[in-house]
């Protein structure tokens, strides 16, 4: 991968949306190309051809949360590293997300760096932790 | 103190009808009404009767005095019921109970003969009392009915006016043989009926028990999602931006200084959304300064101003001061929804007589409300949360306004 690394951001809490993708956009090593409200702005997006290398998708969001929105990137975008996003300590997450196969990463602990290493090694980690 | 743009918040302005408590109180005030008029009709039969005994059977000074105060026992019923009327239920029961002993006591001495019908007849009022009075006051009014009915049986033993010597024998058995049975009917009747009012009060508690802890749920998940849709999700985004600043401040400091801001207003707003939640959950102000305190912060920055008048407002048992602080802003939100923000609010809270009462008015135009309709969303939440205190809460609109009354008794100890 060169270059910046490109990150969808997709969260429907508007505060946090605005703070992540402008946290992100500060550091030169990623590229936010998106911050959307829904999955299915997001889905729009990517359907259009908006290029992605991460997506960083909140859990808990209305008509389809993130869980249904990363199995619906894993089915058509493979090739993008999805990470799921929440308030929630790890332990505190419903099974549907614990048993997901994609990095989870709370929101306190979202920083450009492990965007970054996200994106660049998509197996780390693979299942949340806790 | 807000504005007093109306001097008189609690205007009999309105013409309408209204919801005075619950069914089993509107039940409970029927049968009284029942029973007073049953009474009067009696004591008409009673003075009939007498009247013609004095005029066609036996000439006697004791039976106008007989007459005299079976005419004051009817004078006093019809105060009852007027009493009962106005809603005044646990007062026209007492005035039943205790004004039926005078009649009893000058009916015995007068004719002793009588003594079944005359000792019967105070036990239909102290039975009418189980459900209505505090459990002191039915003591109260038992102890006085053995006392009573000792007293009569007592008199009866005496004969000052031999009244029975001069009235046929078959006028007093024949009154005797259809009163006791009538009066003992009576008495089963309102036993039975006390059986059916506290298990309908049993039923309209448990329904009401079960519908506060679902508003307490429905509370606590709102509670739950403005956190963590509001104020959580500040929180975050916050220490996000503080920790993408702290890595920025060395080669780009105005980029840091933007992130800072951006953090520093979000915090702002997580703090106000936190001081709003709190503030509807339940006011610091109301447990440290009380109720008046509490609605005046409440109603402070509403334009046009809310009218005001709290009068001899204490402190009380908090779950009290919750209901009433409760009623009042989920009235005046009402009043924002339906009416709008424009309406005049009046708002009146006063402690007299024993009873905390709160007034919520508006100039609106009025909605729906009937005896019939039942009470439902934030009408019925308010009642659900008056009765939980023991109080009651009347509605009444009309197209000029509403008014939303709740009035809930105060004991001793409810008072801090």
């Amino acid at each position: 991968m060169t270059g910046p690394v490109r990150v969808l951001v997709v969260d429907d809490q508007p505060s946090f949306l605005r703070a992540a993708a402008r946290s992100l956009a500060a550091d030169p090593a990623l590229d936010v190309v998106r911050a959307v409200g829904s999955a299915s702005a997001a889905m729009r997006a990517l359907e259009e051809g908006l290029e992605v290398d991460i997506a960083l998708i909140d859990l808990s969001m209305p008509e389809m949360n993130g869980v249904e929105a990363i199995a619906w990137i894993h089915r058509s975008y493979p090739d993008i590293v999805s990470v799921l996003m929440s308030t929630y300590e790890p332990e505190e997450l419903p099974a549907s997300a614990r048993f997901l196969d994609v990095a989870y990463l709370r929101k306190a602990d979202l920083n450009a760096e492990r965007v970054v290493a996200l994106a660049r090694d998509g197996s780390l980690p693979k299942r949340p932790r806790g | 103190m807000t504005g007093h743009s109306r001097s008189d918040p609690e205007g009999e302005r309105l013409t309408a009808e209204s919801i005075g408590g619950d069914e089993t109180t509107r039940a409970a005030r029927r049968r009284v009404e029942g029973l007073l008029s049953a009474n009067l009709v009696i004591v008409a039969l009673v003075l009939l009767g007498v009247t013609t005994v004095q005029l066609f059977v036996a000439q006697s000074g004791w039976i106008l005095v007989l007459l005299a105060f079976t005419a004051a026992y009817g004078g006093t019923l019809f105060w009852a019921r007027l009493q009962n009327r106005l809603g005044r239920l646990a007062r026209a029961v007492l005035v039943m109970n205790i004004a039926v002993w005078p009649l009893a006591i000058v009916g015995t001495i007068i004719v002793p003969e009588a003594l079944p019908i005359t000792s019967l007849s105070g036990l239909g009022p102290v039975l009418l009392a189980v459900p209505e009075l505090s459990r002191r006051a039915v003591a109260r009014l038992l102890t006085l009915s053995v006392v009573m009915t000792l007293a009569i049986t007592a008199i009866s033993m005496t004969d000052i006016t031999h009244l029975g010597d001069r009235v046929p024998e078959l006028t007093l058995d024949t009154a005797v043989l259809l009163s006791v049975p009538a009066l003992v009917g009576l008495i089963l009747v309102i036993g039975g009926q006390n059986h059916q009012l506290l298990s309908d009060r049993n039923e309209v508690l448990h329904s009401s028990r079960q519908r506060i802890a679902e508003a307490t749920d429905r509370e606590r998940r709102r509670i739950e999602r403005d956190l963590h849709d509001g104020a959580q999700q500040r929180l975050h985004g916050a220490l996000v931006q503080i920790a993408a600043a702290r890595r920025l401040t060395s080669n780009d400091r105005a980029g840091a200084a933007s992130l800072l801001r951006d953090a520093r207003s979000e915090l702002r707003e997580a703090i106000t959304e936190l001081h709003d939640l709190v503030n509807g959950v339940r006011p610091a102000v109301l447990d440290e300064f009380g109720l008046a305190a509490a609605l005046r912060s409440a109603v402070a920055r509403r334009n046009p101003p809310v009218s005001t008048a709290f009068r001899q407002i204490g402190r009380y048992r908090p779950d009290i001061e919750a209901a009433v602080w409760f009623c009042c802003l989920e009235a005046m939100v009402n009043t924002d929804k339906h009416v709008g923000p424009m309406a005049h609010i009046g708002l009146a809270v006063d402690d007299a007589g024993g009873f905390l009462r709160f007034a919520v008015t508006d100039d609106g135009p009025g909605f729906a409300v009937s005896p019939a309709s039942p009470m439902t969303g934030g009408l019925r939440n308010m009642h659900d949360r008056v009765e939980a205190v023991g109080g009651t809460l009347a509605v009444t609109s009309s197209t000029t306004g509403s008014r939303i009354v709740g009035t809930i008794p105060l004991a001793d100890d409810d008072r801090y």
